[in-house]
């Protein structure tokens, strides 16, 4: 019996720590991976999550023209695959959505937010960048202070096979952390 | 065990200060995770990342190992274990940025809870997983509701909620079971009865207040096979709860323009005319047939077992059967046909005239059986309707001044009466 119940503990405090062991590998190796890393330009700004603390929501062009309307009757929250490319600057694009998986790997997984005429709005699933909770109130205000200037924000994100992961945020050329320790 | 038993008592509440100092740990320890240092390397981060889930592991196997046979060191590992298991999670979340709303985060560690539920049998964690599921279903639909309905994107996904509860049935059937007045399964059923009311109405994709009704009517009717007529109303909490959240639907559709918005947003008028004939009005737009047929089967199933109750109790013995309780389903469904024939004014005086009915109808059975509690009910009801009245009813301050002035004093003439009502020989003071 006590044998019996030591097995059953033993297979659920492996099962439990089973999902934060897969979440840390599956996480390490899309940043170890550089080939498909795309740089957005987006805006920022400090809401509060009660248990991950403060982070800075990153807001992005994330409309795309659908020029054929096939996808415009899809309902709001349908899962839906958005194909990224680069421009000639370097600069990621949200290049076309689509209903079924596309044929190469840069993608993302995603959900309509809402269509209108040949437009669809999506969501995007890597706009949290969770900072020190002194630290995310300052970034905003930063930004919004620079926004009138020159300061440019961009996000750096890993892209493959329906997956995304925000690696980093930048401000005027340096990760986000770097700038508010030297500002 | 029961209630009056002294080690009852003390376990009791060796059982709450051990649940109140595992939720302020597990508080402090997801707040100091949640601060985010994000001085540290990554890998320091990802190391602090497990250390509430190894702590809570620790915890949960010093128990197995040393302490099982203490109800109080199993109940709180287990809950321990639960809090430790979603910092842990949050704090991996945080260090990769992960997307994700809160609730997704709370519907993961919900989910991954499940198993130490019934590896440590524990009951309270089974609550806070209740309490917990409850949150998903809530947090999933802030900023997708209208007048406390969540858009049909949220209630779709919010049906998860009947699936994560159908999760815990073999533990609240093997607990509650057992025996329905024992303390334990009484705390399971309050804990079930609030989660499934609250829960109920961001669930419902059609026809909500209607759904909502008859759910809580039905787990009044529930109540009063399961509990009786128990006179202390926390021994009692289908039935308890069933009421309340029969009063809460009155307050919102006897609200100005609440039920007037409700009819045109679930589509029963277009354009101020009724579309009940309308080819779409059983369907509704989704495309999800079977959700909407699903629904209607388990409204006339509710509808059915209401029916089914008051006859039962009526046969029993037609004196004993609160007919106030059991009228509050027909009345809604008046209220909605009503609505929709555009009675907008009339409508609102009829729920109104019914909320007052339903209260005084508590202080006359308060008097009538002796019960002080009752009439304590009533007058809530009074004076929350005429609360909630005060701000969206277009009468002169004189009129409503002096129908508060008068609810007050017969609430103060009862009190004094009260007061003066021998107990068991002794005078209550």
């Amino acid at each position: 019996m006590r044998n019996k119940r030591a097995l059953w503990v033993a297979l659920l405090v492996l099962g439990i720590l089973a999902v934060p062991l897969t979440l840390v590998i599956s996480n390490e190796l899309k940043l170890a991976d550089e080939e498909y890393v795309f740089k957005f330009k987006c805006e920022a700004r400090d809401p509060i999550d009660v248990m991950r603390g403060r982070y800075i929501r990153l807001t992005f062009n994330n409309t795309i023209e659908d020029s054929t309307s096939k996808l415009k009757t899809l309902p709001v929250g349908s899962k839906a695959y958005v194909t990224v490319t680069r421009d000639a600057n370097g600069w990621g694009v949200f290049q076309a959505i689509s209903e079924s998986v596309p044929d190469h790997a840069a993608y993302f997984e995603t959900q309509v937010m809402y269509s209108w005429d040949h437009f669809i709005r999506f969501a995007i699933p890597f706009d949290k960048f969770y900072m020190n909770e002194e630290d995310a109130p300052r970034a905003e205000n930063v930004y919004r202070e620079g926004i009138q200037g020159n300061t440019e924000v961009y996000a750096e994100v890993t892209i493959k096979n329906g997956t995304c992961l925000l690696r980093e945020v930048y401000i005027n050329g340096e990760t986000m952390h770097n700038y508010l320790q030297s500002h | 065990m029961q209630f009056t038993d002294k080690i009852f008592y003390k376990k009791l509440n060796l059982i709450t200060i051990a649940l109140l100092a595992v939720l302020s740990i597990s508080g402090g320890v997801i707040a100091l995770f949640a601060h985010n240092w994000d001085d540290f390397p990554r890998v320091v981060r990802i190391i602090l990342s497990f250390v509430p889930v190894l702590l809570g592991i620790a915890v949960f196997v010093y128990m197995e190992l040393k302490k099982y046979p203490s109800v109080v060191w199993r109940e709180a590992s287990s809950v321990f274990f639960m809090f430790m298991l979603g910092s842990s999670l949050a704090m991996i979340g945080q260090v990769y940025n992960m997307g994700g709303s809160f609730a997704d985060l709370m519907f993961n560690w919900m989910v991954l809870s499940i198993p130490i539920i019934y590896v440590a049998n524990s009951s309270l964690a089974a609550i806070t997983y209740l309490i917990g599921i409850a949150v998903w279903v809530f947090a999933n639909s802030l900023g997708r509701m209208f007048f406390f309905i969540p858009s049909f994107e949220a209630i779709e996904q919010n049906n998860w909620y009947w699936i994560l509860l159908l999760a815990i049935a073999p533990h609240l059937y093997f607990n509650v079971k057992k025996q329905l007045s024992d303390p334990k399964s009484l705390v399971l059923t309050w804990a079930l009865a609030i989660s499934v009311m609250t829960a109920a109405g961001f669930t419902f994709r059609h026809h909500t207040i209607m759904g909502v009704t008859l759910l809580a009517a039905s787990m009044y009717a529930l109540g009063r096979l399961y509990h009786g007529n128990n006179t202390q109303w926390w021994k009692r909490p289908l039935s308890s709860i069933g009421i309340y959240g029969m009063l809460y639907l009155l307050l919102i559709i006897s609200s100005k323009g609440a039920l007037r918005e409700y009819v045109r947003w679930e589509g029963y008028v277009s354009y101020d005319r009724p579309s009940f004939m309308d080819d779409d009005f059983m369907r509704g737009d989704s495309g999800h047939d079977w959700i909407y047929y699903l629904s209607y089967v388990v409204m006339l199933g509710m509808a059915y077992w209401i029916v089914v109750s008051f006859l039962r109790e009526y046969k029993a013995n037609p004196k004993h059967v609160n007919y106030f309780n059991y009228a509050v389903v027909p009345m809604v469904l008046l209220a909605i046909i009503l609505e929709v024939m555009g009675t907008d004014t009339i409508t609102r005086i009829l729920l109104n005239l019914f909320l007052l009915a339903w209260g005084g109808f508590y202080i006359y059975q308060s008097v009538k059986m002796q019960l002080p509690w009752l009439a304590l009910f009533g007058f809530l009801v009074l004076t929350i309707t005429l609360l909630v009245r005060y701000f969206d009813m277009e009468m002169s301050f004189y009129l409503k001044g002096l129908i508060y002035v008068g609810i007050g004093s017969a609430a103060l003439y009862f009190n004094k009466v009260y007061s003066e009502m021998k107990i068991e020989g002794k005078d209550a003071e």
